[in-house]
């Protein structure tokens, strides 16, 4: 799947274009859902070692949700949003219309709201790339889980890790100022496909 | 610090640590699919821990990688007797091996936490080698612990606490 040498600068540079424009989109799309501005900080395409991916978000044995999606069609791939457990719990809150610290358990309902937010974010940012690059890009029904960063995070990485040692990821922090919710948003395309898609 | 033990050595993904060091503690974080494998000599007081990601070697990386079950765990055993572990003497237990994604839409979905474990399972069978005690399958990541100076393996989960998987 993903390369393990270092990115061309077309690639980056495509992948830069991608991820200001969907990302943009998909904040846009999650500020209407959520009924107040979601802002996003300026994505950027990072690659890291396969064994470093597990140490974000405080390292992988912090209680996390991630909220994940495969990516069919000619953007391979999978996107993943990932905040921690107390972050979660703000951001349901927030969807809720709720005062912070309303949320304690993640029941039905609030993993439900939570589906929604990765649904929609992932969909418009492959829509977004769907009409720029003129490529296909389908999202499966969101599946969220609530354990550990190690655990969650190695959906991705057995998929990858077959055949890499490094991931190629779209990287961006959702925030709102007045309340804090930050989310850790990946894409992570598989390169081959894509640039097969492009030539 | 771990009262246990004043030296903990993460093993981070894809990693083998061999250690006789009575004052470590070997970790794996965060288990999910993955497994860790724990292999302990309590005579030569000399264990392991195998932190590994895919089931069956791919043909390409290096014969002894550990991000694969079976390579990995066979590397493992050449480091022990390296290290002074008698083969018959050996403890092992199994850790991880879960099943992540049971959204709807990814029933079907490889198994990968379940190949994981089977494979582990059929070669330290094929090893003539006996697992002492195992805690694997379910939805949920695990983070495991061998202690060198007893041998003593715990298994900690969110929401489950952590249990002693020697005793």
């Amino acid at each position: 799947m993903e390369t393990a040498g270092a990115l061309t600068d077309g690639m980056q540079a495509l992948l830069e274009m991608l991820a200001q424009e969907g990302l943009e989109n998909a904040a846009h799309g999650l500020s209407a859902f959520v009924g107040h501005e979601i802002t996003l900080a300026r994505p950027r395409v990072t690659m890291m070692p396969i064994a470093e991916v597990p140490l974000v978000l405080g390292g992988p044995e912090t209680t996390a949700v991630g909220i994940y999606m495969a990516v069919d069609g000619d953007m391979d791939g999978h996107i993943i949003l990932l905040l921690r457990r107390e972050d979660a719990a703000e951001l349901v809150d927030l969807l809720l219309d709720q005062p912070a610290g309303t949320t304690v358990e993640l029941g039905p309902l609030e993993r439900s709201a939570l589906a929604e937010v990765g649904n929609l974010t992932g969909a418009i940012f492959l829509n977004s790339v769907a009409s720029l690059c003129g490529v296909s890009a389908r999202p499966s029904p969101p599946a969220v889980m609530e354990d550990m960063v190690g655990a969650i995070l190695d959906v991705v990485i057995v998929a990858v890790g077959a055949i890499a040692e490094s991931i190629v990821a779209i990287e961006t922090v959702f925030q709102r100022s007045d309340r804090h919710v930050e989310a850790l948003f990946w894409v992570i395309p598989d390169l081959d496909a894509l640039c097969h898609s492009l030539a | 610090m771990d009262r246990d033990a004043s030296q903990v050595i993460s093993v981070g993904l894809g990693e083998l640590w061999v250690s006789r060091d009575s004052r470590a503690c070997l970790v794996a974080h965060g288990l999910g699919s993955c497994v860790g494998v724990c292999a302990y000599d309590p005579a030569a007081k000399v264990g392991a821990l195998l932190h590994a990601m895919l089931p069956e070697h791919n043909g390409q990386a290096p014969a002894q990688s550990t991000k694969f079950v079976d390579s990995g765990i066979q590397y493992m055993l050449q480091e022990l007797a390296g290290q002074g572990a008698v083969r018959h003497r050996l403890v092992i237990h199994l850790t991880g091996g879960a099943h992540m994604l049971t959204a709807p839409g990814f029933k079907n979905a490889l198994n990968i936490g379940a190949r994981n474990a089977e494979m582990a399972r059929a070669v330290l069978q094929r090893e003539g080698l006996r697992l002492s005690g195992e805690d694997t399958g379910g939805h949920w990541g695990r983070t495991v612990k061998l202690y060198i100076s007893s041998g003593k393996v715990t298994v900690r989960s969110v929401g489950r606490g952590e249990q002693d998987l020697s005793l």
